[in-house]
């Protein structure tokens, strides 16, 4: 899953490149993470559905086990979908776009992605602090809710720590159109994105 | 606050949103840090810190918003347990005698599969690998096998499990379980209208594909158990969400279980359970990416809606609407018409979470019933993914084909403008769906209408 590792020339590229595959792999982690969960997810819903309908006996709290878990497939590996660039966006102005011009606009966007999750950050850190200080917990067998709520500021700053390659990964770009990409995503075209769904069922 | 009223902050707000997201921002981002600025503007620095920092939060971690990661999960898992291949030999030795009898048997084969999985473009890539090649050897033109199987993948977002279908209950706060069972009859009809399609248009020219007869019925028989995994998936999940035995998202459990057993039991059989490990970290990785991507998208845009709650803008566009002196019936029909532009630009996701806040309220004030609108924009979405210039399964098709050769060694490459040429007659027959559910409303209620209500 890690970006694949390119002989550089340039320190630049090259620290960026170690950053990259540093973060990339704690990426990966939170999203098998995430991943797992959903396969848990699963197997709580067949349990549920059996620990009812065979032995009229509900999972207590199921609900409650559901919602707070949900953090971890709702935005833990928010980091790792950003750095695949698979956040959905518009593409028709960018793919009319070349060299210079097209890393100034991805700069410049990812700038003001920055900037709105550093303002989400202490947001989020302060809805998980209320959730800390008066003891928060779930309606039914009362599990505490701050550990779900804490995931949201450090999967924002993980993203945030992302955006911030990404945005030293264009200004590279910007100086230098012609080296080799590092720390950025493909630009997400239609041919691209047929790709990618082509080498996954290539895989199986 | 700072001398303009509300409502022009919330027109602004629309016209920034629609900038940001034209020159490339991804949509998530654009919507949050527009709603930021627009609640700065209302309600000062830190009222709207505080509320933003609370939404990624509140606004995901719903019971009834789970059943999403299920369904993304039992379509990969129904790509790696190789049902594919089975199904479209089930549907070749039962429908393969009508005239294009390939054609219809992919129609069926991916109508089948959608019923197991929510993702169009997948299932579109998987077809493309099976149907190809089976086609070109009976010597089917090129553009008729790449339409089909570009429209066939399209069928995954009315037919249940539907990704976009519950990811537009979510939006608009309607009954998962209705939206989804809403979308069975249409799909049915889009199936029926792509096979009259075909059968017509090989019959007028019988050259374009030949029916495929010999097939005893013991033959017939014999493929069934091959496609019985499905078959057990889909009674589940209908028969869940209709008797009201389980809620979505335990329906969605129980298949994607079902799935998964098939799934080992194939890596058991195959003593290749290595591959079949990776291909399990695989559609986990996949599915937790496509889970956050859509999460991500939802809270993005609650931003977004909570600054235009603020703002009063959707109750001001509805009032506008209701006012206006034309029939509704015209207005839905526009409504309509700017999806399908839209869509040719924009996934389909982000485009029904970008637009339904100010969209939505406005439908319900003209009259309209909200499952019903729901299967309509679905539709007009899904019509997208075929018409150019993004159309993704049609590049899906194109790019499969360049891999494929013949038992002969030819490519059997099939150009994306042969494919856009060959999906332009089930676009029509799109069309043709469409008018049909907005002249016959009860194709979309009257199934949801008898349903019981689930558990939890």
């Amino acid at each position: 899953m890690a970006t694949p590792q390119l002989d550089l020339q340039d320190r630049w590229g090259r620290i960026l490149q170690f950053l990259d595959s540093v973060l990339g792999r704690l990426e990966d982690a939170t999203n098998l993470v995430a991943g797992v969960l959903v396969f848990g997810l699963m197997l709580l819903g067949v349990a549920q559905v059996v620990a009812r309908n065979l032995f009229s006996a509900p999972i207590f709290g199921y609900i409650d086990i559901v919602e707070v878990f949900m953090v971890g497939f709702t935005i833990l590996s928010i980091a790792y979908v950003q750095r695949l660039g698979g956040h959905v966006r518009m593409e028709v102005l960018l793919s009319a776009l070349k060299g210079r011009s097209l890393w100034i606009c991805e700069l410049i966007s990812c700038a003001l992605t920055s900037a709105i999750v550093a303002i989400l950050i202490p947001g989020s850190y302060a809805h998980f602090n209320r959730a800390f200080e008066f003891g928060d917990s779930t309606m039914d067998v009362e599990l505490a809710i701050w550990p779900a709520k804490l995931i949201v500021p450090i999967a924002l700053a993980m993203l945030l720590v992302r955006l911030i390659l990404q945005m030293a990964g264009y200004a590279r770009m910007l100086k230098n159109p012609s080296l080799p990409r590092v720390a950025i995503p493909t630009t997400g075209s239609s041919a691209d994105r047929a790709k990618e769904e082509i080498a996954m069922v290539q895989d199986s | 606050m700072i001398g303009v009223d509300e409502l022009t902050i919330g027109i602004l707000g629309v016209v920034l949103l629609i900038l940001l997201v034209l020159v490339g921002m991804r949509i998530y981002a654009a919507a949050a840090l527009t709603g930021f600025v627009g609640l700065v503007c209302l309600r000062g620095w830190d009222v709207a810190v505080a509320v933003v920092g609370t939404i990624p939060h509140s606004k995901t971690v719903f019971y009834s918003l789970s059943v999403l990661p299920l369904f993304i999960l039992i379509g990969f898992f129904a790509f790696h347990a190789g049902l594919t291949a089975k199904l479209f030999e089930t549907a070749k030795r039962w429908v393969g005698w009508a005239p294009g009898g390939l054609a219809v048997a992919t129609v069926f084969a991916s109508a089948g599969f959608a019923a197991v999985s929510g993702a169009s473009t997948a299932t579109a890539a998987v077809f493309s690998r099976v149907a190809v090649p089976h086609m070109s050897e009976f010597g089917y033109k090129p553009r008729l096998t790449a339409g089909v199987i570009a429209a066939g993948g399209t069928l995954a977002s009315l037919i249940p499990p539907s990704a976009i279908l519950v990811v537009y209950a979510i939006i608009v706060e309607q009954s998962v379980g209705k939206l989804l069972l809403a979308g069975l009859v249409p799909g049915v009809v889009s199936v029926l209208i792509y096979v009259l399609l075909i059968v017509t248009m090989c019959k007028v020219q019988p050259s374009l594909g030949k029916s495929i007869t010999g097939f005893s019925w013991r033959e017939r028989f014999e493929s069934i158990p091959g496609s019985l995994p499905i078959i057990l998936v889909v009674t589940i999940i209908f028969g869940a969400l209709y008797t009201g035995t389980a809620t979505p998202t335990e329906a969605g459990a129980v298949g994607a279980a079902v799935i998964f057993v098939v799934y080992v039991i194939r890596a058991l059989r195959e003593r290749s359970v290595l591959k079949y490990a990776k291909n399990f970290r695989t559609a986990l990785m996949e599915t937790a990416r496509l889970s956050v991507m859509i999460f991500t998208l939802i809270w993005g845009v609650f931003v977004f809606v909570r600054f235009l709650g603020y703002a009063q803008l959707p109750m001001a566009f509805s009032d506008w609407i209701v006012t206006l002196d034309v029939e509704p019936i015209f207005i839905m029909i526009c409504i309509l018409l700017a999806y399908a532009v839209l869509g040719m630009f924009m996934d389909a996701i982000g485009m029904l979470i970008l637009t339904l806040p100010v969209v939505f309220p406005a439908v319900i004030a003209l009259g309209y019933d909200p499952i019903w609108f729901g299967v309509l924009v679905v539709k007009m979405a899904e019509i997208c993914l075929i018409t150019p210039p993004i159309g993704l399964n049609c590049f899906v098709v194109a790019g499969v084909s360049q891999e494929l050769t013949s038992k002969t060694g030819e490519s059997l490459a099939i150009p994306l403008q042969d494919v856009f040429r060959g999906i332009a007659p089930f676009f029509v027959a799109d069309v043709v769906t469409v008018a049909f559910l907005l002249l016959f409303p009860d194709i979309v209620m009257w199934l949801p209408n008898t349903m019981q209500s689930s558990p939890v």
